[in-house]
Order: C-alpha cells, then structure tokens, then sequence
C-alpha cells in the first residue's frame, strides 16, 4: 500500500516536472537570489532555494543563467589569479567578458508547514482554501513559495507568482530519494529530493515557476519583448508565407507575403503560427518558421524601437515651433519630457526610431471625458467605480462608454508617414511595456540636424462594450488634433 | 395553504422575477451596455427562468382535480421549493444589478455570463426539481 502512495507520489512530481513551461528561445540573463528571510528553508533542513531555481530555469530553457554565488566567487578567484600571477597566451580570461543580468528572480519559501491543519495557512493561502483545510483537520504537509522577477534596467518588478502545494501524509507516500531531476539536470540535493518537505517546497516553486513564464507569455515564439528586454515588433518575411485566417494549414488564404515582406506580431500565438499585421493592414496568421526579426532588432538590441512607419493615428500634426532649437536629441526629449510633466504625464516611454536621427516618446493610455479633456480619473483603464446612484445607473444602463488617448511624440528628421495599420490596444500595451524609461544615452547625445522636426500623433480609442472588452481605434469620430495641441499649449 | 394556492404563489413569484430582470436586460440592450453583443446577455437570462416558468406555466393551465386543488400542500416541499427559488433569483438579479461593481473588479459582464452559467444550471435543476415535487405531488 505504501509502496503504491510511493509511487503515486513519484508520478506526480514526475508530472510536475514535466509540467514545467519550456521556450523556445532565451529572453535574457537572470540571477537568482534568495529571499530575505531565510527561516523558510533552514527550519527543515533545505538548501537555499535559489539552487533548485536554477535547475528549474535551466530545464526551463527561458533565460541564460548568470552565477552571482559560489560560481562567481570561484570565478573571481580565477580572474585575480589571472590578475596577480599573469595569464599565458591567448588565454580566454579578461575585461569587459562578464555578462550582466537582465533580470534578478528572488525566491521565497513564505511557510513551509509539517503539520498544519490549514488554519496556519489559510490567511496566505485565501480564505475559501483554508478553510477547507481547516475543516479536513488532517495532517498535512504544505508550502507556500513566492517568486519575483525584477527588470534590473528599470528596476520595475514586473511579475510575482505565489506557488502553494500541499498533500496529506495519508495520499503522499514516504518513499526514498525519487531523483526526479535525474537525468540531464542532475540531482539538486540540499533536501529537496529525499524528504517529503523538500518535495512539496518544490512542488509549490514549480507551480510558482510555471504561472510566472505563461503569465509573461514566454513560451510564446516571437515574444521577447513581452519581459522587456528587447522590443521586437516588426519581423520580415524570409519567403513567400501564405497568410491564413486560422492558425492551421487548411486555414483558408488571406493572401500570400512576399519575401521582404514587413509583418508586426499581434503577440498571438498557437504552436508554430503567429497572428500577424501586415502592412496593407490585414491580419491573418502566418508560419513562423518563416519569419526574421525586423530591422529593428538588427540595428541596436538594447533599445526598443517603434513601428516605423507608425500606425495610422487618429490625427498628427507638426509641432516643431513649439520647442526651441537644441544641439541634441537630447534636448528635445528634455523638453517634451518637462511639458508633458506640466500636463500630468509622467509615466512616459522612450523608443527609436528606424531613421538615424530620431526618437519617439508615448505616454501611457489616458481616459478622456465626454470633451476630448482628461477624465477625473484619467489612469483608470478600467470601468471607474461609479461616484454616486445616478452615475451607477447609468453605467448597469450605458456600461463603460470612455474615450482614451495615447499621445506619440516623434522626433526626427524624416516625415513619420504612417501607414495603412489601425493601431490596435495590443500595440499600445507593447509600448507601454516594452518603452525604455528614459532616452538612451546614445540616442541623447546624438546631434541634433537642423532639419529635425517634431511631430505629435495621437491616437484615440473608444469603449464599444463589445464581448472583446478591447479598445477600438476611433479615426472617424476622434476630436480635431487642435483640441489636443491646445490642451498642450502648443501654438 | 391547499395545494393550488401554492402553486400559484410559486407562479406569481417565478413572473415577477422574470419579468423584472427580463425588463432590465433590455434597458441595459437598449442603452448600449452590451455593444453589439446583446444577444449574449439574452441568452444567458432567458437559460436561467425558462424552464422553471415553463413547469409553472403547464401547471397554471392544466385542470387538476378538485381533490387535488384542495388537499394542503406538503409544507416541507413548498418551503424548499420558495427557499431555493428566492435563491436563484436572487442570484440571477444580483449578477445584472450590480455589473457596474463587478466591472470595477475587472470583471466584465460577459465573463460573468460564462463563470456563472453552470452554477445557475445546477441551481436551477434543483429548482425545477423542488418546484415538480410540488406540482406533481399526488396527481
């Protein structure tokens, strides 16, 4: 009977294993560290987690794993050598070689419990599930673990995942050291493997693990800047593609890509298919296999870069007399960044552009009032709580019928000529997204050509209370770009 | 109460509610709630009364016995059957009314539609179960 639950239990980590999200591509560097408090682990007797961790990326095949531990120590200790006693020829050791972390996972083990009966747990785990557990009043083992990826060039931490595993003693099985990281990964000791507390915690960080890569649609080909490590937007066609209306070969055709052909992910994805823009405006689905990154990739992969041409916006104008003449990039960025602090705005990103001179600046998506000016509650992209009993009725009556507006501030020395594509509120996520949060310092400082000229597009949305809950891009009945120029104070 | 009255007041019950939410989702299809999608919302109200109006309405216009019409009702049955409708409708009501709540949470009215639709199934299979125990009840 035992021997059974053993087995069970070995399937079921087995399955978890398995379970584990892999990509296609790396997204960058990572560290990983421990959390803070490190009572968690030790109580039990466990490693520090950041060692399960790294099996658990590496399986993963999502990031390039840096060593900031024992690893680097040794490594340092190798680079002094170097240092203090000479390297010999052509040794492969020197300056300027260690690669920086993209991102920093910190993990956690929040409580770890041999024998809850759910109540010490239940604030954690929620309330409906503790007190389940509560009402079982049986002996459990349970973990609750906390994962945290942290952009470590904006320092915005950009995803947190709690895992939980629990599993009574009557259904989980003692058994001995299962060696369920056997084989390519190795075994990961420091208790994990051969008690069932071990187990369970890594069960728990799996789960975190797993939520945490879907959730920043990892897995996803083609997605790399969903972490915002790089803006991939525009791909080409590296031969005649068929674009088709559904992700699968009988699909029927929309219309066959040329080599060369410019396409911009919508960041949907099924297998080997992903849903594209093409420049004509059509989206269809297309294979993958069969598309490069775009120019915007090739050319600097640190900064992100906008759509060029952008999307078609609701209205544009030329502001250029609106700002004094500058030496640098730098310095229009600085004065399109102080009035639009004026205005409120002060959440913006920063992009290139695919001119040599230039840059793009968008702020974030803003709600409008019924007259083209900033909502009471501007920021909300949600329905806004209703203020009062009429403005309840209205909304059970009307729903949400807002107006927004993203503004994209183009600097450049060549006409910004959108083209054809209605930006979509995909696009507008990706920028808010992918954006650096300040303008990169090559770009600032750039010269400035006297032909350089600044151009404001604004793109307007409206809410159609449709099943798709997404904005719609409104060029027909937007307000006149005067309406926003004044709100500015341009001239 | 003879068995006719409570069929009646079971009846009258299931109207009222029906109708009730029936004239708010229309209001709300009317105001541009629903966008283009207001058939969704139709459905979804329409699935949680018809079938238990549609018993009712049968019983209302069959011609039972006078022995049968007269004969007081299973107390334990009819209560149940009131218990479990109020709840339903309740819940039908409540999931309509307080959308703009819910879509401040994030949750829209269509995903409400669709995380609620097999509970309210469930619910109402009870009903339609609890209200025929009433209905059949020594025919």
């Amino acid at each position: 009977m035992k021997a059974r639950r053993s087995e069970a239990a070995l399937h079921a980590m087995k399955q978890a294993i398995q379970d584990v999200p892999r990509c296609a591509s790396k997204h960058g560097t990572i560290t990983i560290v421990d959390g803070d408090d490190p009572s968690g682990w030790t109580q039990y007797q466990l490693a520090p987690p950041a060692k399960l961790l790294k099996v658990l990326v590496q399986r993963s095949g999502c990031f390039n794993l840096v060593d900031r531990g024992s690893g680097l120590e040794t490594a340092s200790r190798e680079r002094a050598i170097g240092g203090n006693l000479g390297l010999r020829r052509r040794a492969n050791v020197g300056q300027g070689q260690i690669k920086a972390a993209d991102y920093v996972l910190v993990a956690e083990v929040q409580s770890a419990n041999r024998n809850a009966s759910g109540n010490a747990v239940g604030g954690i785990v929620g309330g409906l599930v503790g007190g389940l557990l509560g009402g079982i009043k049986s002996r459990k083992l349970e973990a609750n673990t906390v994962l945290s990826l942290t952009n470590v060039r904006t320092t915005e931490t950009i995803a947190v995942q709690e895992g939980y595993a629990a599993k009574n003693d009557i259904g989980f099985g003692a058994g001995g050291g299962v060696g369920f990281f056997g084989g390519a990964a190795g075994a990961v000791g420091g208790g994990y493997e051969n008690t069932d507390i071990g187990r369970i915690v890594t069960l728990s960080f799996i789960q975190a693990y797993a939520k945490m890569v879907i959730e920043l649609k990892l897995t996803e080909p083609g997605t790399k800047g969903a972490v915002g490590a790089t803006g991939s937007t525009v791909f080409v066609a590296q031969a005649p593609v068929a674009m088709r209306t559904v992700p699968s070969a009988t699909g029927k055709v929309i219309g066959t890509l040329s080599a060369g052909s410019v396409v911009y992910p919508t960041r949907r994805a099924s297998g080997l298919w992903w849903e594209v823009a093409d420049q004509s405006d059509r989206i269809g689905w297309v294979l993958s296999t069969k598309l490069a990154p775009g120019m915007d990739n090739a050319s600097n992969s640190e900064e992100p870069f906008l759509p060029w041409p952008p999307p078609r916006p609701s209205s544009m104008g030329e502001v250029t007399r609106s700002f004094g003449r500058g030496a640098l990039l730098g310095e229009y960025g600085a004065q399109i960044k102080a009035l639009l602090a004026r205005k409120g705005y002060t959440r913006l990103h920063y992009f290139g552009v695919r001119t040599p001179n230039g840059f793009g600046i968008t702020t974030d998506i803003e709600r409008l009032d019924a007259e083209g000016k900033p909502h009471a509650k501007r920021w909300t992209l949600k329905t806004p709580p209703p203020g009062g009993f009429l403005e309840y009725v209205d909304q059970l009556l009307r729903g949400d019928t807002g107006r927004f507006r993203v503004l994209l501030f183009i600097v450049s020395d060549q006409d910004p000529k959108p083209n054809a594509y209605l930006a979509k509120q995909v696009d507008l996520e990706r920028w808010r997204d992918s954006g650096g949060v300040v303008l990169s310092g090559e770009t600032s400082r750039r010269p400035a050509p006297s032909t350089l000229k600044v151009w404001m597009l604004v793109y307007e949305f409206v809410v159609t209370n449709s099943k798709s809950a997404e904005l719609i891009a409104d060029n027909d009945g937007a307000f006149p770009f005067s309406l926003h120029s004044r709100f500015l104070g341009f001239q | 109460m003879n068995r006719e009255k409570a069929v009646r007041h079971l009846f009258i019950l299931w109207l009222v509610a029906a109708c009730f939410a029936t004239l708010c989702v229309c209001l709300q299809i009317l105001g541009g709630r629903y966008g283009g999608d207001g058939q969704i919302a139709l459905n979804w109200l329409l699935g949680q009364y018809t079938p238990v109006l549609s018993i009712l309405l049968a019983a209302a216009f069959s011609e039972p016995s006078k022995k049968w019409r007269e004969h007081p009702v299973n107390q334990w049955k009819f209560r149940w059957s009131v218990a479990i409708s109020a709840f339903q409708i309740f819940l039908m009501i409540s999931f309509i009314i307080f959308q703009p709540a819910l879509n401040a949470l994030g949750i829209t009215a269509y995903s409400l539609f669709e995380s609620t639709q097999a509970i309210l199934l469930v619910l109402q299979s009870v009903a339609v179960a609890a209200i025929g125990s009433v209905i059949f009840d020594g025919r």
